[in-house]
C-alpha cells in the first residue's frame, strides 16, 4: 500500500507503534494546514514554526491515545495546533491578541500549500464554511475572530471592545447557531 | 430562565473554549447528566473544527520537516527526564552556575586576576506560570561589579520583543539588561552591576519590547531572590 492510499487513522497507529516515518506521512498530508492555522493565530511566521513543530512531537508523543470514534485524524490535529498556538499567543505575544484582521482576506484566500488531497468534497465543504463566515454581520464576525484566533473569553472580548458582557456571547452564540445553519451536514471537517 | 435553557445559550462559547471560568464550570457540571446538551454541543464542535479546517493553509519553512524528524530521534523531547524532576532541576542549575561563573573568567570582566570563588554571590532563578520549564543563574562578582545571567528553557520571543533583567528593590525595578534566547532556549547575559547592588532583594525576568523599556510592562517569566 502505498502511502497515498493509506488512511490517516492507519498512519496514526503506525505512529503508535514507533514508526517515525508514519509521522513524515502525516506531516505531508496536514503541515501546510497546521502552519498556516498557527501563523493566522500567531501573526508571527517564526512562532508558528514553533507551534506546527510542537504539534506533530506531540501527536508523536500521543499517538496511542487517539480515538477514531471521537474524531478524525485532521480534526484531532487541528484541535492541539488551535490549542497550543493559543497557549503561546496568551503567553508570548498578548498584544497580538487584539488584532482581528484574521478572516478579512478569506474570501479572496487561496491555498498555496493544498491540504492532504484534492478532494472536491473537501474544498467544496471549505468555500462553504469560509462564505458562511464572510456572511456573518461584521460584530458577530469580530467577536467570533476574537474567541477562535486568539483565544479571548467573553469578558476579555466585552472589555477589549467596551461592550456589554451580555452583548458579546449573544453575538458569538448567535454567529456560531448562524454557522451552523448554513453549512450543509455533509460537511465535515 | 431554566438551567438548561442558560447552558444551551453557553454551548457555543464552551464548543470555542471562550468561555469565563465560572460559565465554563456550570457547562461541564451539567453536561454530564444532560444528553441533550451534549447533542448540542457536537454541534457546536463541529462548526469549530471546520472553521480550524476553512483556514487557509500556508507552506511551512525549509527545514522544519527535518527538524521534527530530529526532534523524534532524540527522543521526542527537548528534556529527556529520566531523572526525578528535582534531581534534574538541581543538576541543570549546577550546570550553569558553572557555565556562568567560567563566562566571567574568560569574558574578561573579572579584572582583578583568578576569581575567588568564594566571594562570588549566585541567584538561583525559576520560571513562572508562564515558564514553566525555565531555570537560570545570575552570578555577581561584588568586587568588580559584574555579573553573567545563563537561562534555559525559555522561549524563543519573535523580532518584537526580548527579555529583559531586572533587579528589585521594594517597589524599585532597575534595568540590568536585554537578552534573546536561541532557538534551543539558553540565552546569557553580561551585566554592570550597580553599585548599590547588596539593596537589591530580589531579580526578576519579563517580556518587554526589543531594547527593553524603562519599567516592566510585560509578562514576568522568571525570578528569584538575592
Amino acid at each position: 500500500m502505498s502511502s497515498s492510499d493509506e488512511s490517516d487513522a492507519a498512519v496514526v497507529v503506525r505512529i503508535a507503534r514507533g514508526d517515525r516515518d508514519a509521522v513524515r506521512v502525516l506531516y505531508h498530508r496536514y503541515a501546510g494546514l497546521v502552519f498556516g492555522l498557527a501563523t493566522r493565530v500567531l501573526g508571527d511566521s517564526a512562532l508558528a514554526e514553533d507551534v506546527a513543530q510542537d504539534v506533530f512531537v506531540n501527536v508523536w508523543k500521543k499517538a496511542g491515545t487517539y480515538r477514531a470514534d471521537r474524531a478524525t485524524v485532521s480534526t484531532w490535529l487541528m484541535r492541539i495546533a488551535r490549542n497550543r498556538a493559543i497557549d503561546v499567543v496568551r503567553r508570548v505575544r498578548p498584544s497580538e491578541r487584539r488584532a482581528t484582521s484574521a478572516w478579512d482576506d478569506l474570501e479572496s484566500a487561496s491555498d498555496p500549500a493544498p491540504g492532504p488531497s484534492d478532494d472536491a468534497a473537501r474544498d467544496q465543504c471549505r468555500e462553504e464554511v469560509r462564505a458562511a463566515v464572510t456572511a456573518l454581520p461584521p460584530d458577530q464576525r469580530r467577536a467570533l475572530s476574537l474567541a477562535f484566533f486568539k483565544g479571548l473569553t467573553h469578558r476579555e472580548i466585552s472589555s477589549l471592545l467596551g461592550e456589554p458582557l451580555g452583548t458579546v456571547k449573544t453575538r458569538i452564540r448567535d454567529a456560531m447557531r448562524k454557522l451552523r445553519g448554513e453549512i450543509s451536514e455533509e460537511c465535515a471537517p | 430562565m431554566t438551567d438548561e435553557h442558560s447552558i444551551l445559550e453557553l454551548l457555543p462559547g464552551y464548543a470555542l473554549g471562550c468561555l469565563d471560568p465560572e460559565d465554563e464550570r456550570r457547562v461541564k457540571s451539567h453536561l454530564s447528566g444532560c444528553a441533550t446538551c451534549r447533542r448540542e454541543l457536537a454541534g457546536f464542535e463541529r462548526v469549530t473544527d471546520l472553521l480550524s479546517a476553512s483556514v487557509p493553509a500556508a507552506e511551512p519553512p525549509a527545514g522544519l520537516e527535518d527538524r521534527i524528524a530530529a526532534n523524534l530521534h532524540s527522543g521526542g523531547s527537548r528534556r529527556r527526564v529520566s531523572w526525578s524532576p528535582v534531581l534534574y532541576a538541581a543538576a541543570a542549575v549546577f550546570i550553569l552556575a558553572l557555565l556562568a561563573g567560567n563566562l566571567l573568567q574568560w569574558t574578561g570582566v573579572i579584572r582583578r586576576g583568578p576569581t575567588d570563588a568564594s566571594r562570588l554571590l549566585t541567584v538561583m532563578l525559576k520560571g513562572t506560570n508562564g515558564a514553566p520549564d525555565a531555570y537560570g543563574t545570575v552570578v555577581l562578582d561584588p568586587a568588580d561589579l559584574a555579573g553573567v545571567l545563563a537561562v534555559t528553557g525559555l522561549r524563543r520571543l519573535d523580532a518584537e520583543h526580548q527579555y529583559q533583567l531586572w533587579l528589585i528593590r521594594g517597589a524599585e525595578r532597575r534595568s540590568a539588561g536585554v537578552f534573546s534566547v536561541d532557538p534551543g532556549g539558553y540565552g546569557s547575559l553580561l551585566l554592570t552591576v550597580p553599585a548599590d547592588f547588596r539593596d537589591f532583594r530580589a531579580i526578576g525576568i519579563s517580556i518587554e519590547p526589543a531594547g527593553g523599556s524603562k519599567a516592566p510592562t510585560g509578562e514576568k517569566v522568571m525570578g528569584g531572590t538575592i
